[in-house]
């Protein structure tokens, strides 16, 4: 379990920087356009690598914040339960989130794979998305993984005498 | 069961899965996914799932939010927020009250790159505090002032709720960037009031600091002056039409990076430490918004929002008292639901009042997040006050709510002024191109 949290962990940590990386290049892409524009043309393409990219910066987060646990939720209620209540509380919706994003991930991959047979293209650049599809099925793959780590410990304390 | 009734007790699971800790975006696609279940199909609900995330992930339009979080994380690092305070506090500090004056004066500053009202008052707390700690200022009124001084975050541009309003209601995020700078300025400038007003009436409160003299204030000046420009830049290219929204956000990041390493401010840590807060951030909120998508999508299938639209826009009653009616949900939502997941929640839902109302959307996207900034600081939940009873360790929670009690005032009267003449937010828009 401990060596799994690692992994988690490391590998979280470098989804998450590739996605700081990406927003770097989006930013200097963004700038790079807005100079050159005046004494030249516009760049091709570039709102188009900006969304794409987008995908990327979000999709690599996911799991990073659920490791910090950073998603927003309202402590309000639950907080005031004893340790226990709260552990068992948290198994449940942490296994309902489970659901959510692998269906996510399943029914994003299918599609995705039925686009990438039929040929789907970006308009302008003309690069393929499916790596981009593929990013966010990693992504909230990933972030299934991280949840059902928390899983495992809430009912490690919902279990523990 | 009818659409309506479903899409109701689907609202309501919503509530109860978000007050039993399931994270606000993740218990929305959920519930959102049953409901089209139900009032569709399966298949539906699937092709939904395989859709919408990556719809969401890869709009050009909200890709803007983490470029303007980006140009606050490099202003913040950057040592912006000492040389603001330090500039406002040269120029109010010998006034009554003047070192809490000078923090609404360095919140605005700070507004006018940050989009967030969080990180407007953790950042302006972490430097004012201590400052009026040092002047004996009351507790009260020191957190107090920082709390409201952060809801100047999102109203004066740029600001992330603006951006996802935008988004959601299909209007330009130029114009409503540029609705909320007068407004801004009116709010912060009736916060002022409230403090002299205060220590006016209770010297003690806050104790005037030493004056500065006028050249002092002129080089204090000189701190700020060139993230002044860089608003005015930003600002004014989209208010010229010569930047989208996105450029806009590229260049101000880029602009505030540049600044902080011009003034040798900018650590290598400093950069990658606003990179991984602004990524981690941006998942953060973008899983609220996939959340939100797909609950969405249920809601329209419901017809909940057209018939809400049909029903009150039918009732023998003034738009304003309507309008009002809304805001009372807001102040009470605003007290357990983050302000973000708020908008997101309810702005599909009252969209199509407002506009069957013949009300105008950017007016209303103005005084919403008013409103809802209120929320970010009444008690149970404000946001503002859990972060700034972090910074101020020493200062119960109590007395942070105590002390944001009497600047509840001015943003009442900010939304009351705001109603009465709807031109102070929307005539610099309405002479865009």
């Amino acid at each position: 379990m401990l060596r799994f949290e690692r992994v988690l962990q490391s590998l979280s940590r470098v989804l998450n920087w590739v996605g700081a990386g990406v927003l770097v290049i989006m930013m200097v892409l963004t700038v790079v356009n807005v100079l050159v524009r005046p004494v030249y043309r516009s760049i091709l393409g570039v709102p188009e690598l900006v969304s794409y990219g987008f995908v990327v910066v979000i999709c690599f987060g996911l799991a990073y914040t659920a490791i910090m646990r950073s998603h927003v939720s309202v402590e309000l209620l639950v907080s005031r339960f004893p340790q226990r209540a709260q552990a068992a509380i948290d198994s449940i919706t942490c296994l309902l989130s489970i659901g959510v994003f692998s269906i996510i991930a399943w029914q994003s991959a299918l599609h995705g794979w039925e686009q990438w047979l039929i040929g789907e293209y970006a308009p302008i650049l003309e690069f393929p998305l499916m790596p981009f599809r593929f990013v966010l099925v990693v992504g909230c793959a990933v972030l299934c993984l991280v949840l059902l780590l928390n899983l495992l410990k809430s009912l490690a304390t919902v279990v523990r005498k | 069961m009818s659409p309506i009734t479903t899409g109701i007790i689907g609202i309501g699971a919503l509530l109860f899965l978000m007050a039993f800790r399931m994270p606000i975006g993740f218990a929305m696609a959920l519930v959102g996914f049953g409901g089209v279940i139900y009032l569709s199909s399966l298949e539906g609900a699937f092709s939904v799932m395989a859709m919408e995330p990556f719809a969401t992930t890869s709009s050009y339009t909200l890709s803007v939010l983490p470029l303007f979080m980006l140009m606050g994380q490099f202003a913040f690092h950057s040592g912006l927020s000492e040389r603001l305070y330090y500039t406002a506090y040269k120029w109010l500090g010998h006034l009554p009250g003047g070192l809490s004056m000078a923090t609404i004066g360095g919140c605005s500053g700070f507004a006018a790159v940050c989009g967030s009202s969080l990180a407007t008052a953790v950042t302006m707390g972490s430097v004012a505090l201590p400052e009026m700690k040092r002047y004996n200022y009351a507790p009260t009124l020191a957190t107090g002032c920082v709390a409201a001084g952060g809801t100047l975050g999102v109203l004066i541009p740029p600001s992330g709720i603006f951006i996802i309003y935008g988004v959601l209601t299909e209007q330009s995020i130029s114009e409503l960037f540029i609705a909320g700078v007068f407004p801004g300025l009116l709010l912060a400038s009736l916060f002022m009031l409230t403090i002299y007003v205060r220590v006016k009436l209770n010297p003690s409160l806050g104790p005037p600091a030493p004056a500065a003299n006028i050249r002092e204030r002129l080089a204090a000046l000189r701190g700020s002056i060139d993230m002044l420009a860089l608003f005015l830049l930003v600002m004014g290219g989209l208010y010229g039409g010569i930047f989208t929204p996105n450029e806009a956000g590229g260049v101000g990041a880029a602009g505030a990076l540049f600044i902080g390493v011009v003034r040798r401010k900018f650590t290598w840590r400093g950069f990658v430490d606003a990179l991984i807060e602004t990524t981690r951030t941006t998942a953060m909120v973008l899983a609220i918004i996939i959340g939100a998508m797909i609950f969405n999508r249920f809601l329209s299938v419901s017809t909940i929002p057209f018939w809400l639209a049909g029903f009150v826009s039918g009732l023998p009653v003034p738009p304003l008292a309507i309008i009002v009616v809304i805001f009372a949900i807001y102040l009470v939502l605003g007290c357990f639901i983050d302000v973000m997941a708020m908008i997101l929640l309810t702005i599909p839902i009252f969209y199509p009042v407002v506009l069957a109302l013949g009300l105008d959307p950017v007016w209303f996207g103005v005084i919403v997040v008013i409103v809802m900034e209120m929320g970010m600081i009444t008690p149970p939940v404000g946001l503002n006050v859990y972060v700034i009873s972090g910074v101020a360790k020493d200062v119960p929670m109590y007395t942070v709510f105590r002390g944001i009690i009497p600047f509840l005032v001015p943003m009442v009267v900010c939304a009351a002024i705001l109603m009465a003449f709807p031109q102070i937010a929307l005539f610099l828009p309405g002479t865009m191109k």
